[in-house]
């Protein structure tokens, strides 16, 4: 007879509640897909699941300010789907609501919340790029209180999950400035991807772009946000020069960063190639 | 532990084991062996049901999160009678069914599309299944079946 037990809380204070106690092991289970994959492999490790997809206080999109900015703050236990159809937004992060929608298919999308996602740090499709490019912010909740914690930090914290219940996803209110959001990417099986590059810069009403920003995702290199190159590009774009010369310099870094075994070698190729894709097709040839 | 849930219809009250998958639930404790078990990790698409009107993979999550759900399977799409329903007559009229052990999954995706609009684009259609695999049609008789049965249903609402 299994000794696992399964505890349906109704609120985030009841879930911190059970977290905070010490003798017996727990982990959260909201869409499931996680803690189903380890019992099958044997290797979920707690005394008991505590159910959180009954807390409505997880699933609620609304704008909120923090520190005088206006950020959407999305509910970690909202289905991609769920927040995929949200008529807000649509409007507002179209380009993340297109990303999410061919990050997996519709019975994956269904299942996976935000919240589980983040919480093992388990991307699909272009999501955590989408998220890179526009500064999510992770709320985390534990009993000493809450932390925001931007997402590039949050993804390479050295530990694979963390204690405490992310509550949600804060976005930057972008919507007055002309958000692009480009998504390049080389498929395996759908959701699953080599390599997946999203771009997103601002554009004004005459069509001159700045503030160009960039992250990919590479299978077995994870996510990256490329600051320095960003800023490369951008220069460039201000000068109206090539970025070629930025690529191939770019694609030196990688390799001193990856090393030049052939799987580094062939997704730096992909990279390279999605990544000067998405920028021709976002700036122009990035001929002179 | 005890769960409750509407399945087919029909409200049903188990006891089930916290680790066992709803898949494992339908197929090994209640004999409806509709939901096929193909990869198990939520690729194939052969173990789908639906959850309150959302498509799941039944492979991919636990019994235990069916408490208070409506969950049908594809025994619960056919009439009472056995007899196929629309989409499914449709699956046979446009030969959408080869080896068949897809076609469970693939008419739940069908119906899941269908209760979303009944005026599908293919390319909706294709996005709708793309977690359905089938190895033997190609796809496109499935595509004409569903894409069919929404014209037959929006007739239908027309009509009314």
């Amino acid at each position: 007879m299994s000794n696992l037990s399964v505890l349906r809380v109704k609120s985030v204070q009841e879930t911190l509640n059970l977290l905070a106690e010490t003798d017996v092991t727990s982990k959260l289970l909201s869409g499931g897909v996680s803690i189903t994959l380890q019992i099958r492999n044997g290797n979920l490790t707690c005394d008991r699941l505590i159910d959180i997809s009954g807390v409505e206080e997880l699933k609620s999109i609304q704008p909120v300010q923090i520190n005088g900015k206006t950020f959407y703050q999305i509910g970690a236990g909202l289905s991609l789907s769920h927040v995929a159809k949200n008529s807000e937004l649509k409007s507002k992060f179209p380009g993340l609501v297109s990303v999410i929608k061919t990050s997996s298919d519709p019975a994956r999308l269904n299942a996976f919340t935000l919240g589980g996602l983040l919480t093992v740090k388990r991307n699909t499709g272009n999501l955590f790029p989408a998220l890179a490019v526009l500064e999510a912010v992770i709320q985390v909740q534990n009993t000493d209180g809450e932390k925001l914690i931007p997402i590039m930090e949050w993804l390479t914290q050295v530990k694979k999950e963390s204690s405490g219940l992310i509550t949600a996803i804060l976005l930057p209110d972008q919507s007055q400035t002309g958000w692009l959001v480009k998504e390049v990417k080389r498929r395996q099986m759908p959701g699953e991807l080599i390599a997946g590059v999203v771009l997103c810069s601002v554009k004004d009403q005459n069509d001159v772009q700045s503030d160009l920003r960039l992250a990919s995702v590479v299978d077995q290199f994870g996510v990256q946000r490329w600051t320095a190159i960003e800023e490369k590009i951008n220069q460039a774009v201000a000068a109206n020069d090539s970025f070629h010369s930025i690529m191939n310099d770019f694609d030196v870094q990688l390799q001193l960063r990856w090393g030049d075994g052939l799987d580094a070698q062939y997704r730096r190729q992909v990279l390279t190639a999605l990544i000067t894709r998405g920028l021709q097709e976002m700036i122009g040839s990035g001929e002179e | 532990m005890k769960i409750n849930f509407n399945l087919n219809g029909s409200d049903v009250e188990l006891e089930i084991s916290p680790e066992q998958t709803l898949l494992s639930l339908l197929r090994d404790k209640l004999g409806l062996f509709g939901a096929k078990q193909g990869c198990d990790v939520g690729e194939c698409g052969t173990c789908s049901v639906l959850i309150n009107d959302e498509l799941r993979k039944s492979c991919l999550m636990l019994a235990v999160q069916v408490e208070g759900c409506r969950v049908v399977t594809i025994e619960g799409v056919s009439s009472p009678q056995g007899e196929p329903n629309d989409l499914q007559q449709a699956f046979l009229d446009h030969g959408s069914v080869q080896c068949g052990f897809c076609t469970p999954g693939m008419v739940l995706a069908g119906e899941a599309i269908l209760k979303e609009t009944l005026t599908p684009t293919r390319t909706q259609i294709r996005e709708g299944i793309a977690g359905n695999l089938c190895r033997c049609t190609g796809y496109q008789q499935i595509v004409d079946a569903i894409e069919d049965t929404a014209q037959q249903r929006r007739t239908a609402v027309e009509e009314k």
